[in-house]
């Protein structure tokens, strides 16, 4: 959002603003952590590449937040904010990393670049049930929805563009998650888009007494 | 022989005594016997059926618990950091030596590994089967994890050949990115680990429709017992709820098994079919039942020995006073009353041998009786009295009466001491009484020197005159043999006088209620005393009226005269008898005939030519002509009394006495 407010000024004049709103099919609740990528031409990549430093936390043995938004080349920070040793992990083939075990006030420095766009899927090897997202974009055109299920991408030079959807629940193949999108100078267009979910293969938590034991 | 009989009388009722009571124990103790063998087969069933509920059940938890040992294996090894950084390299030869690794952590609880996308494209399998991607059973396996909530699903597979306990886990990296299978074989290891716990032999059986009808792939049993299993169990042609819970019974070469059937892979009347077959032998259960029935024969058999042994001494208890009693009762019919039987106790047999000592007694004593009275009496009489209830009265009845008395005797007194008289009086009327008791007479009673005697009472008998006749002819013979053999002592002149009647008496006991004789009274009786008496007025030996006669028809007898006696109006014709028929010879039926002419002309009032037969009656009697003291000399002398005063023209040839 940041990025894209700087990209506002330079080319507002030819350019229009695209609005979603996702819903889950099923239960038709707003639904939260869509990422939604306007797919820009390849010779604009650059021009529209606003690399960023992010922070992945891990608090109470989750990754927060669950599903990350960032740009290609972009630094992500992965803070332990618990009290126990974390082991973050991806064999996602967007980038292939490791943390081995580290307690809380370690690697706060320390950044990993992600050069590859991509969904790069983060494990903990001592938590097995925590999963988080990062979702590398190609450019800044991309958005990621709140709890409301609502985001909003401005600035984007008028044009016809196919729009990606990404969901970690999403069925793959699901038609709706390629959509194709006209932007209008100065004007606002509107997705309302309602995602079918596959059951949630997260594992479950371990169950009380670990916790209790060693929060 | 008695004894022998004796001892069979004793041996029947003891026999009697054991086959009641064997009537009475046998069905009672087979039907306990019955009971306890069907109670007990029902107990032996159903211990083998819940044996075999248990086995199943066990059995059941036991692969569940392999099952979920796999899965714990599998998902704690495929968590693990190194398989995990293995499997991200995506190095196949790095992937599959890491499976390896894994399959040796697992201490064999798995046994193989496959590793496929999540699509079902193959990337690992240790069994290597062959296909590419996963197809029939094992998709259908994926689809069922895929589709469960924990995304982990079992099945049984046929690997190799081999059925396999299969279970399927995704790989997480940290989302699912793999599915993990893993499995351990269904194999006679297995199903000897199983037996372990269940304490029953466990077979995998597996059909395969169009392959193998039916094999066993693994069995604890022996391979003859393997066969005969296959031989004999019985399985559904359908889908049948009730099977899994029906207990079979096959026989097997050490005895029958009870058999329970779990299927595993398919339906009956899939196209495949596995199974797993839980059985337990009868043999232990059978062989404690039949110890309880070897227990119980010997239980029953003590009772019966104990029993018959209190049967015998209940028996004797009862036949040994018993057998006491049938000797002293045999005894006392023998005319023994002198011996007294013991027996000890308060029971029926003592009553009883109580009561026999007593009727013994009685019996003793009313032979006593018995005995004096056929003296004092005669024994006809005494059995009428001792037989019937005494009363007085009597009934009316036609008997014939002899009288008998001895001619002669008065004077004999005159000249003998008393006692000497007493004792050849005795000797006569023991002869005379002899001779009535001979012919069926009763001695009525004695008096003085005569004798009364009946005939037809107390018991009429059919010949009762005839009886008398022979008692009359037989008194005769006797006095003249006694008189021979007094001869020679100087005794003369005894003769007995007899008088015969038959006619109506009342007879019956006579007296007061304390003393009473029993006799019979009437006119006959009167009749036939004075008949005797004119005995000694015709000088013969005896005079039978008329009644007798005709009573006694097949005898000899001649007419005497017709008389009437003192106090009675009525005439009577009186005859003498002269002897039974064939019994006289020529000369006197002679003599007979010529005294019937004799009377005839007396009464036709031809007085000589009477007297002239009479006189050589007389003479051919004495063989002089002096008059003889005879019946000759009877009509001799009244001859000469009518020939000097001739009757009245109305004389009727009747002579009337007028002294007794």
């Amino acid at each position: 959002m940041l990025a894209a407010g700087l990209m506002l000024q330079t080319i507002s004049v030819h350019a229009g603003y695209l609005s979603l709103q996702a819903l889950d099919a099923e239960t038709g609740l707003p639904l939260a952590d869509v990422v939604m990528e306007v797919e820009l031409p390849e010779n604009l990549h650059a021009q529209f590449l606003s690399p960023a430093e992010r922070e992945v936390d891990q608090q109470d043995k989750e990754f927060v937040a669950r599903a990350t938004l960032i740009t290609r080349n972009s630094q992500v920070r992965f803070p332990n904010s618990d009290n126990i040793l974390h082991h973050v992990y991806s064999f996602s083939a967007a980038k292939v990393f490791e943390l081995p075990l580290y307690g809380s006030g370690r690697n706060i420095d320390y950044l990993e670049k992600f050069e590859v766009a991509g969904v790069v899927e983060l494990g903990c090897n001592i938590h097995d049930w925590m999963l988080g997202y990062i979702y590398v974009a190609e450019t800044d055109f991309a958005v990621v929805t709140g709890a409301d299920g609502k985001g909003m991408i401005n600035n984007i030079p008028a044009g016809s563009y196919r729009v990606k959807l990404w969901h970690p629940r999403a069925l793959p193949g699901d038609p709706a998650l390629e959509q194709e999108v006209s932007v209008s100078d100065g004007e606002l267009t509107q997705l309302r888009i309602a995602l079918s979910l596959s059951r949630d293969h997260r594992l479950r938590r371990a169950p009380g007494p670990s916790r209790s034991r060693y929060r | 022989m008695k004894n022998f009989q004796h001892k069979l009388g004793f041996q029947s009722f003891r026999s009697r005594l054991l086959v009641f009571l064997l009537a009475l124990l046998v069905p009672v103790l087979s039907g306990i016997f019955v009971f306890v063998n069907d109670e007990n087969n029902d107990y032996t069933e159903e211990t083998i059926n819940s044996y075999l509920d248990l086995g199943a059940d066990v059995f059941d938890f036991s692969r569940e618990e392999h099952k979920n040992t796999l899965l714990t294996i599998t998902s704690t090894l495929t968590r693990d950091w190194g398989f995990r950084n293995a499997f991200g390299t995506g190095d196949p030869y790095t992937i599959i030596d890491a499976i390896d690794n894994l399959l040796m952590r697992s201490l064999g609880a798995a046994d193989m590994m496959m590793i496929t996308q999540m699509d079902g494209t193959v990337i690992i399998d240790t069994a290597t089967q062959g296909f590419e991607t996963l197809q029939g059973e094992w998709r259908t396996l994926m689809d069922a994890a895929a589709a469960s909530s924990e995304g982990i699903a079992a099945a049984v597979i046929t690997v190799a050949d081999i059925p396999y306990q299969m279970t399927v886990i995704p790989l997480y990296l940290p989302t699912p990115v793999a599915w993990i299978f893993g499995g351990f074989p269904l194999d006679d290891q297995f199903a000897e680990t199983v037996k372990q716990s269940i304490v029953s032999d466990v077979s995998i059986l597996r059909i395969s429709k169009g392959v193998v009808p039916r094999e066993v792939v693994a069995s604890t049993l022996s391979a003859v017992d393997q066969s005969m299993l296959m031989n004999q169990l019985q399985l559904p042609a359908g889908i049948d709820s009730s099977f899994g819970d029906t207990t079979q019974r096959i026989g097997m070469s050490d005895g029958d098994y009870g058999t329970l059937v779990r299927q595993l892979v398919g339906q009956p009347g899939d196209e495949l079919q596995i199974m797993a077959v839980i059985q337990k032998s009868y043999r232990e259960n059978e062989q404690n039942l039949l110890e309880l029935q070897r227990r119980l024969l010997q239980f029953y058999l003590l009772v019966i020995a104990l029993s018959l042994g209190v049967v015998v001494l209940l028996a004797r208890s009862v036949s040994d006073p018993v057998l006491k009693l049938v000797q002293r009762v045999k005894l006392i019919e023998q005319g023994d009353y002198d011996q007294v039987v013991q027996v000890r106790g308060r029971d029926e047999i003592a009553n009883l041998a109580s009561s026999v000592n007593n009727m013994a007694r009685g019996l003793a004593e009313k032979e006593k009786v018995r005995d004096l009275l056929g003296k004092v009496v005669s024994p006809e009489i005494a059995e009428e009295l001792l037989s019937k209830n005494i009363e007085l009265g009597g009934e009316e009845k036609i008997i014939t009466i002899l009288f008998a008395d001895i001619k002669g005797f008065t004077t004999l007194c005159e000249t003998r001491q008393p006692a000497e008289v007493l004792t050849l009086l005795n000797t006569y009327l023991s002869r005379i009484t002899q001779a009535i008791e001979d012919h069926h007479g009763v001695v009525d009673k004695f008096t003085g020197d005569s004798v009364m005697a009946l005939f037809g009472a107390p018991i009429s008998r059919t010949k009762d005159a005839d009886n008398a006749m022979h008692t009359a002819l037989a008194v005769q013979e006797a006095m003249t043999r006694l008189n021979q053999i007094n001869r020679d002592l100087g005794l003369t002149g005894i003769e007995a006088g007899i008088g015969v009647h038959t006619g109506l008496v009342v007879a019956g006991n006579l007296g007061s209620s304390k003393r009473l004789n029993y006799t019979v009274i009437g006119d006959a009786v009167n009749l036939a005393a004075r008949l005797e008496g004119l005995t000694r007025i015709y000088h013969v030996a005896n005079i039978v009226s008329e009644s007798s006669r005709d009573a006694a028809p097949s005898f000899i007898y001649r007419e005497i005269d017709k008389v009437r006696v003192k106090g009675k109006n009525e005439t009577v014709r009186i005859f003498e008898l002269m002897g039974a028929e064939g019994d006289l010879s020529e000369a006197e039926l002679a003599d007979i005939e010529l005294f019937n002419q004799a009377i005839g002309l007396h009464r036709q009032r031809h007085w000589q030519a009477a007297l002239a037969l009479f006189e050589e009656l007389n003479l051919r009697l004495c063989g002089s002509a002096d008059y003889a003291e005879s019946i000759y000399g009877v009509y001799i002398a009244r001859i000469g009394q009518y020939q000097g005063t001739p009757p009245a023209s109305d004389w009727d040839a009747v002579f009337t006495f007028f002294s007794k």
